[in-house]
């Protein structure tokens, strides 16, 4: 050990990174290079910061700290109005469960005309929306998504697999007092988001459930019915991908809703008993 | 129904958050030392902070450190108003006094050697927070978030060389709080 030591570490802090090439610099990596004593050292620094980080529990935001943040910028939006910058090309899981709330908002003020005057309806409306207090699941694994949302739904679904779009994970919610499940897909730099939730009134008149796209606040959704049930395609992708995902949601389910009817086996559905 | 200008999609500013939100959690729950009622709070002045300044942020790629940066300062603030624990952190190492503390650096068997896997993140958890606060900001911006020390300085305000001597000494108190954990799980053993 030298008093050369302290100074090459010094100058050779953090070991990784390109420096200017100074005479000092070119020293203390030559003096690095014939003191075993300070390989050692920068070796012991590389894994020392990977213990730390590998250490490091990789905590999530629980649900009601991310639902109460969500509802402070939305109560903060309505003060000062929103923020103007350019957009963003991540979709927000949070952002996009209020869209879904705004779909029923569009859906069920088609029917009151006068309730499109009061600009506050879907504001009251996201107070309604709530977690129920589960953490959600992340997860790129069908079946493992499949399994924890088995008892925690009130109807059967079918996780999607689809061939462009990445599983994330998944969590329930609660919209207006109906119970429904988000399923997250990476889309490239994209989030899809993928909602299903219960009671929806209306039924489809044809075996074949029909898209409906709209677009709401810059982002496009397309949507389908069934029998008591609500499915909605979320994200900053084009109408024709949302399509395309939406064609495969209808697909998957026809066809695991057949196979179960044959064998009642098949473990990406999930109710409650 | 009322809706802002087409031109500026209005939920950008959420995607933003919803993208960061998990990591900018659990960082603030790393500055204040564990206390998840401390990290709410905080991490709610950041959001709404960051909401009011949403407009200069100017490249939608620097979002994360963007955040970050006000993340830590906010902490900052706070812990600077708190004024708790200055008297245990003295200055700034200078740079002789940090080439020094460099020198007397011995090698050592890492943390991993010594101790299992849960014992190592509960100790290198409890160490953290135990440490000052001006420390563990330095350590939990580069080691956990993987930041440059640049970035970490200006987030921090303070010069790189600053950051670097503050996450040698986070990295020496780390080490040697294990070294005692291996020391007192050996000693266990033997009895």
């Amino acid at each position: 050990m030298t008093a050369d030591c302290g100074r090459a570490r010094r100058l050779l802090w953090p070991d990784n990174g390109p420096r200017n090439a100074t005479p000092q610099v070119i020293a203390a990596q030559e003096h690095v290079e014939s003191c075993p004593s300070c390989a050692d050292f920068f070796e012991e620094m590389s894994r020392l910061s990977d213990d730390i980080r590998r250490s490091v529990p990789q905590t999530v935001a629980p649900l009601e700290v991310r639902d109460r943040l969500f509802k402070e910028v939305s109560r903060a939006r309505t003060r000062t109005g929103s923020p103007s910058r350019p957009n963003t090309v991540l979709v927000a899981a949070a952002a996009s469960a209020a869209i879904l709330l705004l779909i029923f908002g569009i859906r069920s003020f088609s029917r009151d005309n006068s309730a499109q005057q009061r600009p506050l309806i879907p504001l009251l409306a996201e107070e309604h929306a709530r977690a129920l207090g589960e953490a959600g699941i992340r997860s790129s694994d069908p079946a493992v998504v499949s399994r924890w949302l088995n008892g925690r739904l009130s109807f059967a679904m079918h996780v999607p697999v689809f061939s462009e779009a990445l599983l994330r994970g998944a969590r329930v919610l609660e919209v207006e007092k109906r119970r429904g499940v988000l399923i997250e897909y990476a889309l490239g730099n994209n989030l899809i988001s993928y909602f299903v939730v219960a009671d929806h009134p209306a039924a489809p008149t044809s075996p074949v459930p029909s898209l409906e796209e709209t677009a709401w606040d810059g982002y496009h959704v397309v949507s389908w019915i069934e029998p008591g049930l609500l499915h909605a395609l979320v994200g900053n992708v084009s109408d024709s991908k949302l399509r395309m995902l939406a064609r495969e949601c209808i697909e998957q389910a026809g066809s695991t809703m057949a196979a179960v009817s044959g064998s009642r086996s098949v473990s990406t559905l999930n109710a409650v008993n | 129904m009322a809706r802002p200008s087409h031109s500026t999609p209005p939920r950008a500013f959420e995607e933003l958050i919803s993208e960061h939100l998990d990591s900018l959690y659990r960082t603030a729950l790393r500055l204040v030392a564990g206390r998840s009622a401390d990290a709410e709070d905080l991490l709610q002045d950041t959001v709404l902070r960051a909401f009011e300044h949403f407009s200069q942020l100017r490249l939608q790629d620097a979002g994360r450190s963007w955040l970050f940066a006000i993340l830590v300062r906010t902490n900052l603030n706070r812990v600077r108003s708190e004024n708790r624990r200055a008297e245990q952190f003295g200055a700034d190492l200078s740079d002789r006094a940090f080439e020094e503390a460099l020198t007397a650096w011995r090698s050592n068997a890492t943390p991993e050697e010594c101790l299992d896997r849960k014992e190592l993140e509960e100790r290198v958890t409890k160490t953290l927070d135990d440490l000052h606060p001006q420390l563990r900001a330095a350590v939990v911006l580069t080691d956990i978030e993987g930041f440059s020390h640049r970035e970490a300085a200006r987030m921090l305000e303070v010069p790189e060389g600053t950051v670097a001597s503050r996450v040698f000494r986070a990295r020496r108190e780390l080490r040697e709080a294990l070294k005692e954990t291996s020391r007192g799980l050996r000693a266990r053993e033997g009895t």
